[in-house]
């Protein structure tokens, strides 16, 4: 889809300049940094940054690069760089992408990720990262730290709770010890209160989508959830959030939304972007009149869905984080944020939040996106399409696709399923 | 006089054939006659915690049918075991079952089959999911693994409706560590041509799925009567000679093809066979229950678990050496990640040490049999070219 076609249904973000420069500073950095002696670490999406970048180590995400080869339509030559050292082709494409990208990095944007010094992996998004984690340690010889979260399927334990929290306490002499910087508790307080102001800000971003018009869409999401996972907790992610809150909070005074054509049909999102066709895809919704005015995805790192309270208003009351730290609260307060993650819970959680956000976003479907790169997402979305429907009464479409690796897209096959779904909901 | 002992001993090991032969079927049959079958999920659930509350642990050992009913709510790119297993499930086939506990935090495909269980299938419906530690070291991990297990005990109360009894505990840890050893010394036999994997192999789902004391009776037996009839040191173990690498290596059908076409196994890494009664898995008779999570972490990794492949790649090796082994087949279940990443470094790991291997993708059912028997001997031929003497050019011994 041409930048003008994708235009004229689009109403671009003008922050997405703010944003494409926080970005490419923040990149730029990352390759710099061992020049500058500064220290890196690669971190799993769902690991706590909050600690290595309060001690000034420099955080590269594996999967936020991953995304990124899949939006510009190189992840299945680094897939099968992998593929080619002997990893199977259903391993997931993040992983395949990231040890592509070593193997192969004359064919990698930005020539890969620069070299950490440390790895921090958190498996509380799935179980693969222990696998693919273990093997990043192995190819590039370098530390691992692992935090282990383990998946329960209802309320957590205490004992999981102290579990995570005693693994968090030793990540501090481990940093100090593989990276030569010192923690600071004043300087976390510091991190953590601007990482609860971004995710606050944040929330508010996506909660200002119940308004109709939606004033963003799926694509406007995906693409400004990267600083809330990257660099959360610095200046210039706040910064950012500062900025698309204004904007959106704008679109709603002059009632614009996130598509220039009528907004007829509101759907809910299911599973990470299919990158390479990120617009393509939201553009053949759009066509139909149709938006995301929210997903399971990009709510993700809101830290705060408290279905507890039986809503979904994310951002209210502080986070457990923002206290300075003090072991063990500062620890226990991470521990749970970090354990009590969408994915880390059970299908009746699951159930619940994506049925209140339904009701909440005044939502007329779902989309599923049964991604074989993810199975924590993807498995038993069968089973999640007949229960949210039979609760909700909306329909839901099952896309198949995988979020980086484009071999398992049928381009011919999903346009009709579209086309077919929403002509169900018209 | 070795004849009788031998022929007693070949009767007995075909009785334990018989117990590991369709062991789901077997399952329905003993639910039948009142006893009370619980479904393990995984072998590295310490089996004398159910037992000793009276209940005959099971591994699920799954029929080799296609799945009919799995694929309505699983996609293809789950794993084959665990499509198999729902299939099962759906059918109605474990409803003898009175529970089944889960293996938890261990890969995504299992971590998400509860949920999906409990809304397609309607018997059984008492699921537990013990959670263990991806990370076998540290205190923090002990003690976490020690309140799963409590609770996994306190659920198991719950479920038959009594406490558990230090005594009974302790009469259950003796009867496991025997079977185990009984399973050792058999896979010692094994190691020298005296007896087939194909019978260890049946040994142990025996040992794993019914009543187990009426296993370890046969197994003493047969292996008494076997060691009566080897007079003389055995020579050793035919070539060629390999190594089994895998999660269940449940098919009788493979074994017996290596079998079949003179190729003798010499030893495995895999969930269902020697991890399972390798001496670290024995418990301390005397404080069995504060054992089971110290066990947990001393064992072997499992796939798993994290840096699970590096002290996987160092112990395949010894099992090479130890059983001068000229290749190993990788058989990996489709669409089981653990494996699929360790398999990449302990290929590497062989290629290091100059040992051929091929990897052959299976699924519960040997699907595409033709293909992974073509490749097989194609597999065998080519270790009939390397020969004993290049891979062990230091040893005395030569090719039996």
């Amino acid at each position: 889809m041409s930048d003008r076609n994708r235009e004229q249904i689009y109403r671009p973000l003008l922050s997405s300049r703010s944003l494409k420069a926080l970005m490419k500073r923040y990149y730029l950095l990352t390759k710099v940094a061992p020049r500058l002696r500064l220290k890196t670490a690669w971190l799993t999406s769902g690991a706590p940054v909050e600690l290595p970048l309060s001690m000034g180590i420099i955080p590269q995400y594996p999967e936020n690069y991953g995304a990124l080869c899949g939006a510009r339509r190189v992840g299945v030559e680094l897939c099968q760089a992998a593929e080619a050292r002997g990893y199977s082709p259903d391993l997931c494409s993040y992983a395949r992408n990231d040890l592509g990208s070593l193997f192969a990095p004359d064919r990698a944007p930005l020539s890969g990720l620069s070299r950490p010094d440390v790895l921090i992996a958190c498996n509380n998004i799935c179980g693969t990262v222990t696998k693919w984690w273990e093997h990043l340690a192995h190819e590039l010889k370098v530390p691992l730290f692992m935090l282990d979260t383990p998946f329960t399927e209802a309320q957590r334990p205490p004992h999981l709770l102290d579990y995570a929290t005693r693994q968090l306490e030793a990540m501090i002499p481990w940093l100090e010890r593989h990276t030569g910087r010192r923690f600071s508790p004043r300087r976390f307080g510091q991190v953590a209160r601007r990482s609860a102001e971004t995710i606050r800000l944040w929330n508010d971003c996506l909660d200002l989508c119940t308004a109709r018009p939606s004033p963003l869409n799926s694509t406007d999401r995906f693409l400004c959830m990267a600083p809330v996972v990257t660099i959360r907790g610095s200046r210039s992610a706040l910064g950012f959030y500062r900025l698309l809150k204004t904007e959106v909070m704008r679109r709603l005074e002059r009632g614009e939304g996130a598509i220039t054509v009528e907004e007829r049909r509101r759907l809910l999102w299911d599973n990470i972007a299919i990158w390479y066709d990120v617009f393509g895809l939201s553009s053949r919704f759009a066509r139909g009149g149709a938006v995301f005015p929210v997903d399971t995805y990009t709510s993700a790192w809101t830290g705060l869905i408290d279905e507890r309270e039986g809503n979904i208003t994310r951002g209210a009351g502080e986070p457990v984080w923002s206290a300075e730290w003090s072991a063990p609260v500062g620890a226990r307060g991470l521990a749970r944020v970090y354990s009590d993650i969408y994915l880390n819970r059970g299908m009746d959680s699951k159930l619940r939040v994506m049925e209140r956000m339904i009701r909440h976003f005044e939502l007329d479907g779902f989309v599923l996106h049964s991604n074989r790169s993810c199975k924590p997402y993807s498995l038993g979305q069968q089973v999640i399409r007949q229960e949210l429907t039979r609760r909700t009464g909306k329909p839901g479409l099952v896309i198949e696709a995988d979020m980086v690796d484009s071999r398992h897209y049928d381009t011919q096959r999903v346009p009709s399923q579209i086309a077919t779904f929403l002509e169900v909901l018209a | 006089m070795h004849t009788m002992e031998s022929l007693a001993s070949e009767a007995l090991f075909a009785r334990i054939g018989q117990l590991a032969d369709n062991p789901m079927e077997r399952m329905s049959r003993l639910a039948t006659d009142g006893h009370r079958m619980l479904g393990m999920v995984c072998p590295n659930l310490p089996e004398e915690l159910p037992h000793a509350l009276g209940l005959v642990p099971t591994r699920l050992v799954l029929r080799p049918t296609p799945p009919t009913r799995s694929p309505e709510v699983l996609q293809t790119f789950c794993c084959t075991w665990v499509q198999a297993l729902l299939d099962q499930g759906m059918r109605g086939e474990l409803a003898g079952l009175c529970g089944i506990t889960f293996a938890c935090n261990t890969c995504d495909s299992l971590q998400n089959l509860p949920d999906i269980w409990r809304r397609t299938v309607t018997q059984p419906s008492t699921l537990y999911s013990l959670r263990f530690p991806v990370q076998g070291q540290g205190q923090a991990a002990l003690e976490m693994l020690q309140a799963e297990i409590q609770l996994w005990r306190q659920s198991l109360e719950r479920l038959v409706g009594d406490v558990l009894e230090p005594a009974r505990l302790e009469r259950s840890t003796r009867l496991f560590n025997r079977i185990r050893g009984a399973l050792r010394q058999l896979q010692q036999l094994a190691l020298h041509g005296e007896v087939g994997y194909s019978v260890l192999q049946a040994a142990a789902i025996a040992s794993q799925t019914h009543p187990r004391e009426e296993v370890l009776d046969l197994l003493e037996a047969a292996l008494e009567h076997l060691t009566r009839a080897s007079s003389s040191p055995a020579p050793g173990a035919p070539s060629p000679r390999v190594v089994l690498v895998g999660s269940y290596l449940d098919h009788p059908r493979l074994l017996q093809w290596l079998e079949q076409h003179h190729v003798t196994v010499v030893g495995d890494d895999s969930c269902s066979l020697s991890r399972t009664f390798e001496p670290e898995a024995d418990l301390d008779p005397t404080d069995p229950l504060a054992d089971m999570a110290r066990r947990h972490l001393r064992r072997s990794p499992c796939p798993v678990q994290l840096q699970s492949a590096a002290r996987r790649a160092a112990a395949l090796s010894q099992t090479i050496r130890r059983g001068r082994a000229e290749g190993v087949v990788l058989l990996p279940y489709k669409g089981c990640e653990p494996h699929a990443f360790d398999n990449v470094i302990l290929a590497q790991s062989l290629d290091q040490l100059g040992v051929p291997h091929i990897t052959l993708e299976i699924d519960p059912h040997l699907g595409g049999w033709g293909q992974i028997t073509t490749r097989l001997e194609a597999f065998v031929e080519m270790l009939d070219g390397v020969g004993d003497d290049e891979l062990y050019p230091d040893s005395q011994a030569g090719r039996p």
